[in-house]
């Protein structure tokens, strides 16, 4: 147990150094919450289509909204 | 042995390249060792290399690197030539910046995330854009913050937003700043509807007045988690607003500037005949065609097998190029954003990092067609520099003379004084072969113009 936490905590240091950019402070607290807000909204999204997927008014859930072909051309 | 290590190539202590007898090497050094292992091992590395998105490499075995920090040493493929975010045109900065997207998002899935967002991480390799920095990658902590949103905004979101609301020739603020365009400057520099769309509120205006009011607090984003679900949603409200950028009706002076030439069908097909034949004798395996427009002339050499790079100073004409190459499959062509009587210089620390235009590489050939008239008269350019200039580039020449009978010359002289006396065939030609030997000249059919062949001498 003593040595998963040592490594745990090494680990985490050794991620944090690799980060090397400075990733603003502004930046991070926008991100938080811009990050909800959005998040919570494809939740209403997500649970809206499971209502009417119930209610037998949407055939099946729509696949993730920002995968399209074509976008990185293969 | 010949050792250089790369000039830009010093902010991140994962790693860095270097030349060795003139390959290119990345030293992985030993703190990027966990990561690097994860990125090989999870199946992420096979799964963006498939989908052509990262730049394979191979491992050099027994290379102990240049220090003590060395994991391993590898070799990535070769990029053809190296490319900056201020020469691109619009539509591939859009693909430069989709594409970190999705390697952002694919990484996620894979446990992984990258540290970095930065558009010189991208290049042009075989007409896509592709992730060069292999060692951009770390594992994934479960609810940490992305340290690189800032950096995508400034190198990708905000110079995507000025061009689309603003105007097209704003990315060449990223020239000034080598971090990506300041938010704030963005902010101030878009119009003012863009508050009303909420992406753009979000990424750009409430982000730049964020950085301001957290500056000197420092410690306000320390414990700040966000759940990878919602982290996984930003990045797709990110690539559905990059998108959906486009460019509205702006227009340049060249853009359109095929439908409004004065070539015949006659004389356009001539001069393909003349450049087709001058390349079959030359043979080059490079060429840099020189105010390119949209394309037209290189791809006859890009149907031959030639590698070309694409210069115009017109960036709807080289969108215009890199979308109809994309469009029909053309891979050996790059268009780039070039003024070429200020070309890109040399900046960044110690004026190093980014290399000035004519010491990237040494084309085969050169393809200077429709040109002439622009360098001497519009930019008073003599004779004698524009030839000097363009024997720094390449042996090779193939260049149109357009005297001032010419109907486009007209047009140039028609609102200014003629100071120019010296232009004229006879001049052109004694300037030119003080560097070069003419090898053969044609006078293309139902036109007023010239295209000579010359060798470096």
């Amino acid at each position: 147990m003593d040595s998963i936490l040592l490594s745990t905590f090494f680990m985490s240091i050794i991620v944090h150094i690799l980060a090397y950019i400075d990733p603003g402070t502004g930046s991070i607290v926008l991100q938080a919450l811009v990050a909800s807000v959005v998040g919570a909204a494809i939740a209403v999204k997500l649970f809206w289509h499971r209502i009417l997927k119930f209610l037998g008014i949407r055939k099946s859930i729509d696949p993730d909204p920002s995968v399209k072909q074509g976008d990185h051309e293969k | 042995m010949q050792i250089e290590i790369q000039k830009s190539s010093f902010r991140d202590p994962s790693g860095f390249l270097f030349y060795e007898e003139g390959k290119l090497l990345r030293q992985v050094n030993i703190c990027y060792q966990k990561d690097y292992e994860k990125l090989m091992e999870s199946g992420l590395y096979d799964k963006l290399c498939q989908e052509k998105l990262l730049i394979p490499h191979t491992v050099i075995k027994n290379h102990t690197g240049l220090d003590g920090n060395c994991y391993t040493v590898i070799q990535p493929e070769e990029i053809r030539f190296i490319s900056y975010p201020y020469e691109w045109a619009f539509s591939q900065l859009k693909d430069a910046a989709l594409a970190t997207l999705e390697i952002q998002k694919i990484s996620l899935q894979f446990g992984m995330i990258l540290k970095d967002a930065s558009a010189y991480n991208i290049q042009f390799h075989n007409g896509k854009a592709i992730f060069i920095d292999t060692l951009s990658f770390e594992i994934y902590q479960e609810g940490k913050p992305w340290d690189a949103y800032k950096q995508f905004c400034q190198h990708f979101f905000a110079p995507m937003a000025l061009m689309s609301y603003t105007d097209i020739r704003l990315n060449q603020l990223l020239k000034i700043y080598m971090d990506g365009i300041p938010l704030d400057l963005a902010s101030r520099l878009l119009p003012f509807k863009t508050k009303f769309s909420f992406s753009m509120l979000m990424h750009l205006h409430l982000h730049a007045k964020s950085q301001i009011k957290y500056e000197n607090k420092g410690s306000a984003g320390k414990n700040i988690k966000i759940k990878r679900a919602n982290l996984v949603a930003l990045i797709d409200s990110l690539i559905n607003t990059v998108r959906n950028f486009k460019l509205k009706n702006q227009h340049t002076e060249w853009g359109e500037y095929y439908s409004f030439t004065n070539y015949s069908d006659q004389s356009f097909a001539h001069k393909k005949e003349i450049i087709e034949k001058h390349l079959k004798e030359i043979n080059p395996g490079s060429l840099w065609d020189l105010g390119a427009n949209n394309g037209e002339f290189t791809r006859i050499a890009g149907e031959r097998g030639i590698n070309c790079i694409a210069f115009d100073i017109d960036p709807l004409a080289v969108d215009a190029n890199y979308n109809y190459n994309k469009k029909q499959h053309i891979n050996n062509i790059l268009p780039l954003v070039m003024d070429l009587t200020n070309p890109s210089p040399a900046i960044g620390w110690n004026n190093k990092e980014r290399v000035n235009f004519r010491k990237r590489s040494h084309p085969d050939a050169l393809l200077a067609l429709a040109l002439i008239h622009h360098l001497a008269i519009s930019n008073n350019l003599p004779f004698d520099r524009i030839s000097k200039f363009l024997s720094k580039l390449s042996s090779n020449l193939i260049i149109e003379f357009v005297p001032k009978s010419d109907s486009q010359v007209k047009k140039l002289l028609e609102s200014r004084k003629d100071v120019f006396d010296n232009y004229n065939e006879e001049t052109f030609v004694k300037e030119f072969e003080f560097f070069y030997t003419i090898i053969a000249k044609e006078k293309v059919v139902d036109s007023e113009r010239t295209v000579f062949w010359m060798k470096r001498k």
